[in-house]
């Protein structure tokens, strides 16, 4: 008699939703707009923002689109430069140093989502060095977002469209269909460099689903590359 | 997405320039012929540059022509047609440093020309052209008067078409761009078309300047995908180097976004921004202009095309087609995409014919509705004259953004905001005015956003229809009417100069019962007028708006509203409106019976 096969870990389920949205597309990313659904990376950031720990990693497995894709277009007063080490340490030798928002203005556009609501599927992956069962990480999980409890306030996308969260419920994902085209599966961050993966994502009546791996650039490593390198 | 679907588009756009060309107006010409010798010249034998302006044309002929955006401090030539700067060596001015330069460009031009005189190998245009240039004529040439720096100038051979667009100098000016447009990316798999392909470093191609609408003055050159500073790009990097895109996709994108921005059967243009679309496989079926014009034919053909059963291998195609729109506005040199719709083209067949059918409306002259176009329906959001032509609208009085949110609404199938319906009563207040756009426009607005099926506004008179703002809307037109009638000269036909519609429609539709309980009361004059008359047909006309008036009275359960909100503003002004017309129909009826001779009496109408 054969041993039946291990059981598949039971998923975590999350319902986040907030009045706006916007998960940015890399090729519009100065005048921003939102690909139609979350990411996958942005629903890891979500799920560790309510909870994470050195020992284990979020695999989205699929996220649900609860509520019709709804669209908002907004201009907003931003700046032109990011703060670097080098202006650090001057600010720090020079107190009278001062960035004049001003001078460095840019007006730039979002095209984003307004009333998102998902329903994230997802598994705990341990990493090598963890020796507690994943129970006990899914069951501190659910805990956290039975009583609302969050180690920095979750975001949809960007930080200021900030969410809400609850446990899953039974609202059905709507009855929509589409391509999205090149989608951000993650950036991995190991490396010197951040390394970006991306899958062809669609929705399939409100579901999409996320493969387990992103498919890498060629070339990412050495080209593609954020600002820790 | 969007880029993709812009490039793939390629294949279907007529007349699409070559890669990396574009139509520019070239003012200049340049001619030589198969010896490399100039073929005008002065009586010193000097080359003379031909003039290509007439009196049609006066900035020159347009031709596609070699482009790429060019940046920097030592700004790159373009293949063969380029301006007098770079094809001759004419300073900028006069200093020494706009001297050097100018002849840094020829240089770089006559560089450029060799590469493409080597790779076009034995054709006799190119060494002809090199053969010019090597012997220095080109220092020699004669400038014309008023000839400027930056005009363009084309180079000619006798006996040959256009050298530029010859395929040599296609593929050479293809390779050029692509070596500086990519040089720095290397290879690797394109985001947009999830193809391994050479990527770009930056587009090669901006989207051409006053193709997309700014709020003032003329636009500049627009990129449609743009990292220029440390805070856009990922981590502080600029350019295409956190957005892997090949050149098909990159220039290809934005070469079809030029040709279909450029052409007005693809795109509408708005104070705010343009609206571009297009079809995956183009179809004969104008469903954008049906939106835009709705002319019948066009309306016709739409409903045509959804009613048609899905069968056989045509109905496959519309089934897998996709409508595409995107709305774009410009932020300095950037284009935005405010929006963007991929859409089944039945979906996009059904929403189009949904938007007829909600605000189509039977008007005074005819019996059957009639669709407005989305202009119209923007445009009567603003202010109006009477003219000796009729009612005008003034352009561009209304809303900058109410063209874009009626075709957000049409192509969204959503209710227009309902910001712009009290613009719009505020506007029928102050003009004490509904027209047929108008009507249409509150139909819409009260179907989409207020209306459950069974409460939807007919198209034409709902006569059992007992919303006391609508009743009061239909009793206000007839008092309206009983006044004309009753107040008219009876030798001339014409009632007063203003009625109650003009003095009062405003306040009447925000507080009716304030306003027609005085009203009414001044009617039983009127209605007395009309009956001591002694003129029958006076006398027939009182019974028919004394029965109209109690009719009306009868449908309402309470007395007048006090205070309307917009809703019922709009409920007010389509019963006003669908009254008149409905009367408008019964007298035409009637008259058209009694030329007939059937002998109703027309009067008996209100």
């Amino acid at each position: 008699m054969t041993a039946p096969p291990p059981a598949p870990a039971p998923p975590l389920a999350v319902e986040v939703e907030g009045p706006f949205a916007c998960f940015t597309r890399p090729e519009f990313k100065t005048e921003r707009v939102s690909y139609p659904v979350m990411t996958p990376s942005a629903a890891t950031g979500l799920l560790e923002a309510i909870f994470w720990k050195p020992e284990f990693s979020y695999r989205i497995d699929r996220i649900e689109v609860l509520n019709p894709i709804a669209w908002f277009t907004v201009r907003r007063n931003e700046v032109d430069q990011t703060v670097s080490a080098d202006w650090v340490r001057r600010a720090m030798a020079d107190p009278t140093q001062r960035f004049d928002a001003e001078a460095h203005r840019d007006q730039r556009s979002m095209t984003g989502l307004r009333d998102v609501a998902y329903r994230i599927h997802a598994h705990i992956v341990l990493r090598p060095h963890a020796d507690a069962h994943p129970a006990k990480y899914r069951d501190q999980f659910r805990r956290r977002v039975e009583r609302g409890a969050c180690f920095s306030q979750p975001f949809l996308g960007t930080r200021e469209f900030s969410a809400s969260f609850a446990k899953p419920s039974q609202r059905p994902p709507i009855a929509a269909s589409a391509d999205f085209g090149a989608m951000l599966h993650s950036i991995d961050y190991s490396g010197a460099r951040e390394t970006y993966r991306w899958f062809h994502a669609s929705m399939v009546e409100g579901v999409v689903a996320v493969p387990e791996h992103g498919a890498e650039l060629p070339g990412a490593a050495t080209v593609r590359t954020g600002g820790r390198g | 997405m969007l880029l993709k679907a812009l490039a793939d588009h390629a294949p279907h756009v007529a007349d699409l320039p070559p890669a990396h060309y574009r139509p520019r107006t070239v003012r200049w010409c340049l001619t030589i012929d198969t010896h490399g010798r100039p073929q005008g010249t002065d009586e010193q034998g000097r080359p003379v540059l031909s003039d290509l302006a007439d009196a049609d044309r006066r900035a020159g002929v347009v031709l596609n022509a070699p482009y790429v955006y060019r940046s920097g401090a030592k700004p790159p030539p373009t293949l063969l047609v380029d301006t007098l700067e770079y094809v001759l060596g004419v300073p900028k001015g006069e200093s020494e440093k706009a001297v050097q330069e100018a002849l840094r460009r020829n240089t770089a031009y006559i560089d450029l020309l060799s590469v493409w005189a080597e790779r076009a190998g034995g054709d006799e245009a190119a060494r002809a052209v090199r053969v010019f240039f090597t012997r220095g004529l080109h220092r020699a040439t004669v400038l014309p008067e008023g000839a400027k720096p930056s005009d363009l100038v084309a180079l000619s051979v006798v006996g040959h078409p256009w050298p530029h667009l010859a395929p040599a100098a296609q593929q050479t000016w293809r390779a050029t761009v692509a070596a500086r447009k990519s040089g720095r990316a290397g290879t690797g798999r394109c985001l947009s078309c999830n193809q391994d392909r050479p990527l770009l470093d930056s587009l090669p191609e901006p989207v051409k300047a006053g193709l997309i609408p700014v709020p003032i003055g003329r636009g500049r050159d627009a990129q449609l995908v743009s990292v220029n500073t440390s805070a856009q790009g990922r981590g502080g990097r600029i350019q295409l180097a956190d957005i892997p895109l090949c050149e098909a996709c990159g220039a290809g994108s934005t070469a079809v976004l030029n040709a279909l921005l450029a052409n007005p059967s693809h795109r509408y243009r708005m104070p705010d921004s343009v609206l571009v679309w297009w079809l995956k496989e183009p179809l004969d079926l104008g469903l954008m202009d049906t939106l835009l014009n709705a002319e019948p034919s066009d309306v016709a053909a739409v409903f045509a095309e959804l009613e048609r059963p899905r069968r056989g291998s045509g109905a496959a195609g519309v089934e897998a087609n996709r409508f595409y729109a995107a709305t774009l506005a410009a932020n300095q040199s950037r284009v935005v995409v405010r929006e963007w719709i991929d859409i089944a083209l039945p979906q996009a067949l059904e929403r189009v014919a949904a938007w007829f059918g909600d605000h189509q409306i039977a008007d005074w002259r005819g019996d059957q509705p009639r669709p407005v176009p989305v202009w119209l329906l923007a445009r009567c959001l603003g202010r109006g004259t009477a003219t000796a032509q009729g009612w005008r609208y003034t352009k561009d009085s209304e809303p900058d953004d109410a063209h874009r949110r009626l075709l957000h609404a049409a192509l969204h199938h959503t209710a227009p905001p309902l910001a712009l319906l009290s613009h719009l009563n505020q506007r029928i207040g102050a003009d004490g005015r509904v027209d047929h756009p108008r009507a249409a426009l509150l139909r819409l607005f009260y179907n989409r956003a207020f209306a459950t099926d069974n409460e939807r506004v007919p198209p034409v008179l709902d006569e059992n229809r007992t919303d006391p703002a609508y009743v009061a809307g239909r009793l206000f037109a007839v008092l309206e009417s009983l006044q004309y009638r009753a107040l008219r000269d009876p030798d001339t036909g014409q009632g007063p100069n203003s009625t109650i519609a003009d003095k009062v429609l405003s306040s009447a539709k925000s507080t009716p019962r304030a306003r027609m309980e005085p009203l009414l009361d001044k009617s039983q004059a009127h209605l007395r007028r009309l009956r001591t008359s002694g003129a029958p047909k006076d006398r027939a006309a009182h019974h028919a708006y004394f029965r109209t008036i109690c009719e009306l009275h009868d449908l309402l359960e309470h007395p007048l509203p006090e205070v309307l909100d917009q809703q019922g503003q709009s409920l007010f002004s389509l019963g006003y409106y669908q009254q008149h017309s409905h009367d408008q129909r019964q007298r035409r009826t009637h008259a058209n019976a009694n030329a007939n001779g059937e002998g109703t009496d027309q009067e008996d109408q209100p």
